[in-house]
């Protein structure tokens, strides 16, 4: 299968984690447009064998956090209570649970970034440890003790919230 | 035995061997506590999962769809151009080969009573009427700061087409000519200002520069390169 068409069928799954990376569906579609530019250059860095989706989510994740740094150094603020505004995938599914699915933007919104990552690799995106670890580069420890924190203050933001 | 938190989240990750996995389980019956913080884990889990699995159920949007779009017949029919790739550039151009293929879906207004500004031949889109003259005749160098068809860089392509940026009113893109016409490889929809516009514009500069062999033409190679019929 042709490298467009095999990240075609990624789309989907890159387009969860850009979404659960950035604050808003058109920044998590700004990203998502940006990696898979990226990818389409870097092509040639990908090891045909080894798993495309890693290497994909890891192009992405690298776009994000020059976008994190730049918007740092750009000194911008962001309140948190706007960070969970108009998000939320309204569809036909689970419409009833648009307050819930608020809580849990806004709940995320509160990780630091290191925290979102792990949290977005692992609990949404379903990646293994190791795999998480390698998108990232961090030692196993590390992702090991990013998630536990992570998912401690989503619990406390998800628990105060209701 | 106490269990701790990494060791019970690794549980609900399924990241346990079957003997680590049996003794979470042993200790789950002993301790109430520890069975709830699970049942806490799992419930994360799913509501996450319910927040963020539409966008892995739903259709791909067609602006994404279209970076990838390997059905659209590329506008291979320009000659090569000879001379030497630079090592740097040879890397990308795999990529810019593609990015030459595609088009973004267009929705173009028409106005009453005037040609639209594109037209499609032999299954490609091509400009056509003002669109098609300011790309023929226009330079950047001289057009007015209100010309209703702006030119932006003109450029070889990795495939050795001339390809222009443009940016009207109603359609911002890239055309290349070949077979003296100019095929649009790339348009976005022009709106007259905001933040769409500018991410547009800034999608469209991305896009001309991984198509870009070399550099854009200076005034002067513009001039030339009209004069020559964009060959």
């Amino acid at each position: 299968m042709r490298f467009e068409e095999q990240l075609l069928e990624l789309v989907p799954r890159l387009r969860r984690f850009a979404m659960s990376l950035s604050r808003n569906e058109a920044d998590g579609d700004d990203l998502c447009q940006m990696a898979i530019e990226r990818a389409l250059k870097s092509r040639n860095k990908w090891q045909p064998g080894t798993r495309l989706d890693s290497w994909a989510m890891t192009v992405m994740r690298n776009i994000w956090i020059d976008e994190v740094r730049a918007r740092k150094r750009r000194a911008e603020t962001f309140v948190a209570a706007e960070a969970g505004d108009g998000i939320g995938d309204t569809g036909d599914r689970r419409v009833e649970a648009t307050v819930e699915l608020g809580q849990v933007d806004r709940a995320l919104a509160t990780l630091p970034d290191e925290q979102r990552e792990v949290i977005a690799l692992v609990l949404i995106e379903g990646f293994a440890y190791k795999e998480a670890a390698d998108i990232l580069d961090i030692p196993m420890g590390t992702l090991s003790s990013r998630l536990v924190r992570g998912r401690e203050a989503l619990m406390q933001a998800l628990g105060e919230a209701a | 035995m106490t269990i701790d938190a990494a060791t019970r989240m690794a549980y609900v990750d399924g990241e346990l061997d079957a003997i680590a996995r049996r003794r979470v389980e042993r200790a789950m019956a002993d301790d109430p506590a520890l069975a709830e913080a699970v049942a806490r884990d799992r419930a994360l889990r799913e509501a996450l999962d319910a927040r963020f699995a539409p966008y892995a159920e739903a259709p791909v949007p067609d602006r994404l769809a279209a970076l990838l779009d390997t059905k659209v017949t590329p506008i291979g029919a320009a000659p090569r151009r000879s001379r030497p790739v630079p090592p740097g550039r040879r890397r990308w151009m795999q990529g810019a080969a593609i990015a030459a293929t595609l088009v973004l879906g267009i929705a173009i207004g028409r106005e009453a009573g005037t040609v639209g500004p594109v037209a499609t031949r032999d299954g490609a889109l091509v400009a056509q009427g003002r669109l098609a003259s300011a790309l023929d005749t226009q330079l950047a160098s001289t057009q007015p700061n209100d010309a209703p068809i702006r030119i932006g860089l003109t450029f070889r392509s990795t495939n050795g087409a001339i390809c222009r940026t443009f940016d009207g009113h109603q359609l911002q893109g890239i055309a290349c000519h070949a077979d003296g016409r100019w095929n649009l490889v790339r348009t976005a929809v022009g709106e007259r200002s905001g933040a769409y516009r500018q991410a547009s514009s800034d999608s469209l500069a991305r896009a001309a520069e991984t198509m870009m062999a070399g550099t854009p033409f200076s005034a002067a190679a513009e001039i030339a390169a009209r004069d020559k019929g964009w060959r």
